[in-house]
């Protein structure tokens, strides 16, 4: 178990907005970056000692609200605490709280000019809770040759180092940004088992941000949807699973069952029909389908992230 | 960019401990890793210097009449400064990200900088005083007569320790000068940054006149500048007041660098 009590964080009605920038790729190519509004009036609570998930589309703030936490940037307006139940702060320029957050996007941050060894050495000398063992042990599992430099490696074995730095850190607030970029199947299965097992064994607040919904969605004890810069919920993810249904059948039993009900998704095939549905079903209603021939199903939290950030909206 | 955070009162002693040890583990990383670039490149610099150096006095000497000036002289009264403010202009830059994403703060990275341009002063100025002597020796020793335009106009024993010691500063002093003109562009963008290398410089300039060496000294003229107590007064508390003013310039925009999201 780590040390330091698992930190939770709270942002209120933060809005974050970049102006326009130039930076140059590591490549040398100069990149302008446009102004924009990153965050919009986000305001959520992370639990301390949970596995979060925090899903958005492209673009949604997601990486900026992760980058919020980690001081990374700060925000235009509002307010972002971070730490340990009842002794939250600001993170920004605050070692108390930076030492207990790790941040890892895609790949980690590594010097690409030197030795993964070398930076591997500076997160272990900066990080008070550094497991030198299962650094060496990921490492040889995802078989990444830290003797070579960063740029001489795939993306997927940097995303495996970027892995190895989150769970290594065990610091109390831990942040993957899509590290799986890059990974293949079973490296993306293996980091989850590492990550399940580490968690377990040294609890601490976890945030997962991944594009790949369905694979680590069985992982999560709470859900943050960030859709245009808000959050549009966050709650544990059994919830968000109880929020909606779907509906297989013919389209006359189909629809029956559908009247008044907000519709998420429309599927038609033929004569059969499949509706996702807000809610959940009455007892009776259950039953009304069942002798209707219409098949009751669950959601998975992928489809009610899709429906949810649909800009289209919602199906009527 | 404003901002309404605020900063709740954490009491506990704990927590202070922790804080001094997470900011001492920073800095010190942030120094190490200057002290080692440093280390490198100044002795591969220092080792191709000395050794052209050694070709052009002992070819002049052969094939013509020999040098009438020495070659840090001949060199604008010390190149080493121009190499050390390119590392200061690539180092930390190029470690902020790193040492944010290893759990550092800005202030830590400019804290473990600056102690990693004194140190890295500290291991050059000492070369730069026993390449004089060695330079002196092999113009002695080839029959022919060395002096030195720049520098402090001291001889001797205490000569060569004035040397070491200014030669110390103003090799932090030109590492931070590069620092900060890194910083104010990553800080303040292209525009505002361009205008911030103006103000970055002004420490080079003055410790390059309290030290008697340098552009700026040779633009002035050695002879202009004070000499006897006051020159070596003014090239000490010059010096140290330069390397204040350059670590100031470093650190106030570092501070207050956003990361911003890869696109």
């Amino acid at each position: 178990m780590t040390s330091t009590a698992p930190f939770g964080a709270r942002l209120d009605d933060v809005v974050v907005r970049f102006g326009a920038s130039r930076r140059m790729l590591a490549n040398g190519t100069l990149v302008k970056d446009e102004a924009g509004t990153a965050l919009d009036g986000a305001s959520v609570e992370i639990r301390p000692g949970t596995i979060t998930g925090v899903l958005g589309r492209n673009g949604a703030g997601k990486t900026t609200m992760l980058s919020l936490l980690a001081a990374f940037t700060r925000p235009t307006s509002g307010t972002v605490v971070v730490g340990p139940e009842g002794a939250q702060e600001d993170p920004w320029e605050n070692s108390w709280i930076t030492s207990g957050t790790q941040l890892v996007r895609e790949s980690g941050d590594l010097m690409t000019d030197e030795k993964v060894s070398a930076s591997l050495t500076y997160y272990a000398d900066m990080r008070p809770e550094w497991s030198a063992e299962t650094a060496e042990r990921l490492l040889d599992l995802f078989e990444v040759d830290v003797r070579k430099k960063p740029s001489a490696l795939s993306r997927g074995k940097r995303s495996a180092i970027g892995a190895t730095l989150g769970l290594a850190a065990r610091a109390p607030l831990t942040i993957f940004d899509e590290v799986y970029l890059g990974m293949d199947a079973p490296t993306r299965y293996a980091f989850y088992d590492e990550l399940l097992a580490d968690y377990a064994a040294h609890p601490r607040t976890i945030l997962l941000s991944s594009h790949l919904v369905e694979e680590v969605e069985r992982l999560f004890e709470d859900v943050i949807v960030i859709d245009s810069g808000r959050v549009l919920l966050a709650e544990p993810a059994d919830e968000m699973r109880a929020r909606g249904f779907s509906l297989t059948g013919s389209k006359d039993a189909v629809e029956r069952l559908v009247a008044g009900r907000r519709v998420l998704h429309r599927q038609q095939l033929g004569t059969t029909v499949q509706v996702t549905l807000e809610g959940s079903l009455a007892d009776d209603e259950l039953a009304a389908a069942r002798t209707a021939g219409v098949e009751v199903g669950a959601v998975p939290v992928q489809d009610l992230f899709v429906r949810l950030t649909d800009p289209r909206g919602v199906a009527s | 960019m404003s901002t309404t955070t605020t900063r709740p009162t954490t009491a506990g002693t704990g927590r202070e401990t922790a804080v001094r040890a997470a900011e001492r583990r920073a800095a010190r990383r942030a120094a190490g890793v200057t002290i080692r670039i440093v280390r490198t490149v100044g002795g591969l610099y220092w080792a191709i210097f000395v050794a052209v150096a050694a070709a052009i006095i002992l070819g002049t000497t052969r094939f013509g009449s020999g040098l009438d000036t020495g070659i840090l002289d001949a060199q604008m009264g010390g190149p080493s400064r121009w190499f050390m403010m390119v590392l200061g202009m690539i180092v930390p830059a190029a470690y902020l990200r790193l040492h944010l994403a290893a759990g550092g703060t800005r202030g830590t990275l400019a804290t473990g900088t600056v102690r990693g341009a004194l140190a890295g002063g500290a291991l050059l100025g000492p070369v730069t005083a026993v390449y004089l002597l060695g330079e002196r020796a092999l113009f002695g020793a080839l029959g022919q007569t060395w002096s030195r335009t720049y520098g402090l106009p001291v001889d001797g024993w205490v000569g060569f320790a004035l040397t070491l010691v200014t030669e110390a500063l103003v090799v932090a002093t030109y590492y931070l000068v590069g620092a900060a003109i890194a910083a104010g562009y990553y800080r303040l963008g292209m525009v505002r940054g361009t205008a911030y290398v103006l103000a970055a410089l002004v420490p080079a300039a003055l410790v390059d006149l309290a030290t008697h060496t340098g552009v700026t000294a040779l633009v002035v003229g050695p002879q202009s500048l004070p000499d006897g107590g006051p020159g070596v007064l003014l090239g000490l508390a010059g010096g140290a007041a330069t390397v204040a003013l350059a670590a100031w310039l470093f650190s106030a925009p570092l501070r207050s660098i956003p990361l911003r999201p890869p696109v």
